[in-house]
């Protein structure tokens, strides 16, 4: 092993391939920023590029590009509410109300620090555990995947505002059911109309784009915001915009949330198919549970708990998302699965085998990345005013530029105008939802885990001969699904509890 | 008498959408395979929307006659959404670069930019840039109209 590792870091440190790195971080900050841009399109452009790159350093571009389009998701996302990467989804939940706050600078410093906080907690797992970790991941069932799917969901309850969980359970269920489009595994189409565009059901990117970025633009004709630089930057100064550095507090504040969620985001990432959208949502839901009552009351309108621990969660999830990839051969997440077909056409086959067959590959591609997350720190920070003025942009200018995106967007995974038609109208409705206080993150979780959630109970149900007893029988499956209740039941107990508490004062 | 206001009219409206859409989907799954495997997750989805529906439907009676926010005009994105569509529709005729310039000179215009000079060159530049910069990255040729489509 320590032989792999010095192979890994000679082929790391090489002048071209510390290049690679550094251009890939920046390429992939500029692409991950652009709406409807994500690490999925940003690797996918990269594929052509590397055709010709030996498969050290092409991964090491894409490794980059991976790190920095997650960045830059981020930013947008934070600077615009336009998420063009699902694992963003939950940084705009807290990120963009703090920049609405005036605090844009602030919560990207957030985002860059909890960023690089979880890369290096995921590097160092990454290092100390792969062995291990393939085992362990090896031992998830299609029950325990069913029971994480479920678990998943009860994060809900950390999207809705007051008076909004009977409308954000609703749109889960939507998001649900949407997933299930398509043609399922075993031939039979639900809801295709027989339209063969739709055989293949709907991609999240479409309904990330329709329900984030181009409802987003809608909602800024809506309100007449056009003629206007951004909300944001109205509400910024440049003294507020200056100040990067976090406070002591503020460090004491989120430090326990960064630790929690870095555990949480790496071991989550390593599950095949889990990723850094289900880590950075669980985180989110967890940090909001364990918050004390008054600090709960701060998520989804600027709480840097709720901004850091969702940012932590996906960056250690991005990292452990490579496990199952470099070791098993599995992709844990649609990035790593667009990296897979790059690796088999520089005639790499990754699996366990790999770090024996291809150790510079394997060592380098580690190394690399957390060489990535050192120079998206160090570049980023920096950066960070100059970033922050795209907020200065009128909106008139912005809002079609973001239009264009989220079209490009789709049309550069799905080749066709049926899927652009179907975003116009989903975007339409997204809107409606949004003036009448339905929320959208739900239907996007919703969406996320349907399809994994049918996936693995129908293969559960198969393996356990029609019988459900797998939900007790299994110690990891019946541990996550009392995990699952808890997670139902306290909040409804602790708001029992305060009602009585409440009551003899009235 | 019972009055509803704007909000919760919108709100019972996009409610009975939701459940017809849901019930629909339910019938076409049902009509595709009646088998259990094909049912297990749209059966239950279906009773749960069912359920929740008809709680907000009895909260919204419960809530008539009172003050609602205003409701935002809807009606003010139509332009845009028309404009966003027509720019679809005909990308594989106009292509990427004329479709995009046109788009946006048009979006600009509407929303009461009348300096001919900003209007062209801001649309010229930035279609002409990111359809060329798009078309040199992919792999396949992007629709063009203009601009070489070659890859």
């Amino acid at each position: 092993m320590i032989e792999g590792i010095l192979t890994g870091l000679a082929t790391a440190f090489t002048p071209i391939n510390l290049m690679m790195v550094l251009v890939g971080c920046f390429a992939g900050t500029f692409i991950g920023m652009l709406p409807g841009l994500g690490p999925v399109s940003a690797i996918a452009l990269m594929i052509p590029i590397t055709y010709g790159f030996d498969p050290a350093s092409g991964m090491i571009l894409m490794a980059g590009v991976y790190y920095g389009a997650v960045f830059g998701g981020s930013t947008s996302a934070i600077l615009i509410n336009a998420p063009g990467v699902s694992g963003a989804v939950a940084t705009a939940f807290d990120g963009h109300p703090m920049a609405k706050n005036g605090m844009a600078g602030k919560a990207l410093a957030l985002a860059a620090y909890s960023s690089f906080f979880g890369g290096t907690i995921g590097a160092i797992f990454l290092f100390a555990l792969v062995p291990v970790l393939a085992s362990v991941s090896l031992s998830f069932q299609s029950a325990d995947y069913f029971a994480l799917m479920l678990f998943g969901c009860t994060a809900i309850a950390a999207f809705s505002g007051k008076g909004q969980i009977l409308k954000a359970i609703l749109m889960t269920l939507l998001g649900l059911m949407l997933a299930t489009v398509g043609e399922d595994p075993s031939g039979i189409q639900r809801f295709t109309f027989g339209m063969p565009d739709l055989y293949g059901g709907i991609s999240f990117l479409l309904l990330s784009m329709a329900t984030f970025a181009l409802a987003e633009a809608l909602l800024v004709v809506l309100r007449g915001e056009l003629s206007s630089a951004s909300s944001a930057a109205g509400k910024m100064s440049k003294t507020e915009l200056g100040s990067l550095k976090l406070t002591g507090e503020e460090v004491k504040d989120i430090a326990p949330a960064v630790s929690r969620s870095s555990v949480l985001g790496f071991f989550v990432g390593i599950l095949p198919g889990a990723g850094a959208t289900i880590a950075s949502f669980l985180a989110y839901g967890m940090e909001r549970n364990l918050a004390p009552a008054k600090k709960k009351e701060e998520f989804g309108k600027g709480s840097a708990r709720g901004l850091a621990a969702p940012e932590t969660a996906n960056n250690a999830a991005s990292t452990g998302s490579f496990v199952p990839l470099l070791t098993l051969g599995i992709p844990g997440s649609a990035t790593t699965a667009v990296m897979l077909g790059a690796l088999l056409s520089y005639g790499v086959q990754p699996g366990p085998r790999l770090y024996i067959d291809h150790p510079s590959v394997f060592w380098a591609v580690i190394i690399s990345m957390y060489l990535g997350n050192i120079i998206l720190l160090v570049l980023n920070l920096p950066l960070i005013p100059y970033i922050s003025k795209l907020l200065e942009i009128p909106r008139q200018l912005l809002t079609p530029i973001i239009l264009f995106f989220s079209l490009i967007g789709v049309y550069l995974v799905s080749f066709n105008t049926v899927d652009l038609t179907m975003m116009v109208a989903i975007g339409v409705a997204a809107v409606m939802f949004r003036v009448l206080d339905f929320p959208l993150a739900p239907l996007l979780l919703g969406f996320i885990l349907g399809g994994m959630l049918e996936d693995n109970l129908r293969r559960a149900l198969l393996i356990w001969d029609g019988s459900w007893a797998f939900l007790w029988e299994r110690p990891i499956t019946a541990t996550i699904m009392v995990i699952t209740l808890l997670t139902l039941i306290l909040p409804l107990i602790s708001s029992l509890r305060d009602r009585r508490i409440i009551k003899p004062t009235i | 008498m019972t009055t509803f206001n704007k909000h919760q009219i919108a709100d019972l409206l996009v409610l009975t959408v939701l459940l017809a859409l849901v019930l629909g989907y339910c019938w076409d799954a049902y009509n595709a395979s009646s088998q259990v495997i094909n049912l297990i997750l749209v059966l239950p989805l279906t009773g749960l929307v069912f359920i929740l529906c008809a709680i907000e439907f009895i909260n919204q009676w419960r809530k008539r006659d009172q003050q609602a926010p205003e409701l935002e005009p809807f009606a003010t994105i139509v332009p845009v959404v028309s404009l966003f569509a027509a720019y679809v529709v005909t990308l594989p005729w106009l292509g990427f670069d004329v479709g995009t310039c046109l788009f946006i000179a048009l979006f600009l215009w509407c929303h009461g930019e009348r300096r001919w000079r900003w209007l062209l060159g801001y649309s010229l530049c930035f279609a002409s840039l990111m359809t060329w910069f798009f078309s040199q990255m992919l792999p396949y040729p992007l629709p063009m109209l203009i601009l070489p489509t070659e890859y």
